[in-house]
């Protein structure tokens, strides 16, 4: 079951700025979703659409099989939703906000006043649970935004850079929290350009780029897209020696040095993978080059900056496409926003990965 | 507790906690203590006197309801998607929360000071005219201007996210509107003249406005208002 549908969802704020063009997305329940994508790409606007705050210019959103729209209060209640850098009535504190959110949501006091208490243990907020919220740092303000996301124990997270401004540990801590969330069936759609985290933590992503989607499936699939047939090999031994040998020994390899002891390997030929991989390790083992770890070198953030690069080039292959016909039209061909770009053919469809 | 309840609890809190309510309050006080001073010890007629107390309430009194009022949703435009509307919330029960708080609260201010001081007026006056009907009816008329004021605010608010702007607007539209109010009723630039028929509506000799007009000014702002509002909100993005 999809919990999240988009259709055509498209947003066009009245400044003219296209925040998001022409997105169709499905999300399936119990999964961590990563929109990630540069700043200004559309990803904030989306959960907002999806949350219903805001509406869309065309397309249809549906939520837990339902339009979502400003006046369906009732799918909010099933939502927690954390917006961007948190924003509060100031004047309250911790405890009284969540007190309200929890009476917003018709929590009874019975279950609230525990649950209160509880989310603000354990998001490490109870020294601070009676300071005016303009008083805390922007960590802080992050873990209250997620306590309040958390209040009404939602079916669903939509949590726009939900590791914005938290240590390492409270990093860590909270994207152990999303996955033990994820492992009880909710669903988790949160943004981010953090890459490490959408690696860490997301099952599917989702890449907006100038409110383009121009890819979404499974994490795998995104590092594939970047770097296949490509390893990255730790040794130990006279390496510098071994690897000018081996590039005239074994054919079909290009080696890169990433560190003193780490090299990229990447195979000119697909189907000879495994053979050309054997061949080199051998050739390291006749010139006592020890192997210590060998992984394959797909990383989203590669994948990543290699979609933005090839969304990038056929926006500008568009721009001269149609330069002939805007100067027939006769008009100056100055775009506040570029003209998105189509998904490139050999990706999976937006909601092919998500059925 | 309902969505709507919450909410109402949530701003009447916000209003308590207003120091220009609570200036406002403070400042009742003095002028209903003043009010029944002079009303003691001169030889005015009570109804000039309240008639004039009134006035200056609605003209004083409407600028703390217009802060009020205006500000009401757009000093929460900033986090009203994020933190109210996003938990559970729709616009509707939202905007009704807003308009019963701030209807209530300005009513409220209103009568808790003016009803009693009215009364004290009239048993102790040294001239009292004042009758107990006369005083409910002028009170009445008070109260729904007042309470007019205050869903123009709303709406005004909500159409508005710029307060100062907000409050630019609906205070020229109003106080025009009062002066031309009063050039209708009044009978001529003199302290009796300007106060037009009140006092004769505080000795309970007449009923002042015509009831198409109390209509029109006051009952059909009352209703249309929060439909304006409604519309105007969900057509926002928050």
């Amino acid at each position: 079951m999809n919990v999240v549908e988009t259709h055509d969802l498209t947003k066009i704020y009245e400044t003219r700025q296209i925040a998001l063009n022409s997105v169709t997305l499905s999300i399936p329940q119990g999964c961590i979703f990563g929109l990630i994508g540069p700043n200004g790409a559309g990803k904030s606007t989306a959960l907002r659409l999806i949350m219903g705050l805001q509406r869309p210019t065309a397309g249809v959103i549906k939520v837990f099989d339902e339009p979502m729209t400003l006046g369906t209060g009732h799918l909010r209640r099933r939502i927690g939703f954390l917006s961007q850098g948190g924003n509060f009535p100031t004047d309250m504190s911790p405890i009284t906000y969540l007190d309200l959110v929890g009476k917003l949501f018709g929590i009874g006091s019975s279950i609230r006043k525990p649950r209160l208490s509880a989310l603000l243990h354990a998001m490490d907020l109870l020294q601070a649970s009676s300071q005016r919220i303009d008083h805390l740092s922007s960590g802080q303000r992050t873990r209250l935004g997620i306590a309040a996301a958390l209040m009404n124990d939602p079916d669903m997270l939509l949590l726009d850079e939900p590791t914005i401004g938290l240590d390492p540990e409270g990093r860590h801590y909270t994207l152990d929290l999303f996955e033990e969330l994820r492992n009880k069936g909710k669903t988790i759609i949160l943004s981010t350009h953090i890459l490490p985290d959408a690696d860490q933590t997301c099952d599917y992503v989702g890449i907006l780029n100038h409110g383009k989607l121009v890819f979404t499936g499974s994490v795998r699939e995104m590092k594939q897209l970047s770097l296949d047939n490509t390893v990255d090999m730790m040794i130990e031994g006279e390496v510098e020696q071994a690897l000018q040998t081996i590039s005239v020994e074994v054919r079909g390899i290009k080696f890169e040095r990433l560190g003193a002891n780490t090299v990229r390997v990447a195979f000119d030929h697909q189907g000879e993978f495994t053979a050309v991989l054997s061949q080199v390790l051998d050739a390291f083992s006749r010139h006592g080059v020890v192997l210590k770890t060998i992984h394959p070198a797909g990383n989203l953030e590669d994948a990543f900056l290699k979609t933005l690069a090839e969304d990038r080039r056929r926006g500008f292959a568009r721009a001269f496409e149609n330069e002939g016909a805007i100067d027939q039209l006769g008009v100056r061909a100055t775009p506040v926003v570029p003209e998105p770009a189509e998904p490139p053919p050999d990706k999976p469809s937006p909601d092919k990965d998500a059925q | 507790m309902n969505a709507f309840t919450s909410l109402l609890e949530y701003d009447l809190t916000v209003l308590a906690r207003s120091w220009i309510v609570r200036f406002w309050f403070f400042l009742t006080i003095v002028g209903g203590v003043a009010a029944v001073i002079v009303a003691k010890n001169f030889q005015d007629t009570s109804s000039f006197l309240l008639g004039w107390a009134l006035l200056l309430y609605l003209a004083l009194g409407s600028l703390v309801v217009l802060v009020n009022s205006v500000s009401a949703i757009s000093l929460e435009y900033r986090f009203l998607g994020e933190s109210i509307i996003s938990r559970g919330i729709a616009p509707t029960p939202y905007l009704l929360a807003k308009l019963v708080s701030r209807s209530l609260g300005t009513i409220s201010m209103f009568l808790i000071i003016v009803l009693p001081t009215a009364f004290v007026m009239k048993a102790m006056a040294l001239n009292n005219d004042l009758t107990v009907q006369g005083i409910w009816v002028a009170l009445a008329y008070w109260t729904l201007m007042l309470t007019v004021l205050s869903f123009m605010g709303i709406t005004v608010s909500v159409l508005f996210t710029n307060t100062l702007f907000g409050l630019v607007v609906l205070g020229v539209f109003w106080y025009i509107c009062l002066g031309l109010l009063d050039v209708t009723y009044a009978n001529g630039f003199t302290p009796e003249g300007v106060l037009g028929n009140l006092p004769l509506v505080l000795q309970g000799k007449a009923l002042t406005i015509e009831i198409t007009t109390l209509i029109s000014l006051g009952i059909v702002p009352l209703v249309v208002l929060p439909f304006i509002a409604l519309k105007s909100l969900n057509n926002r993005d928050l």
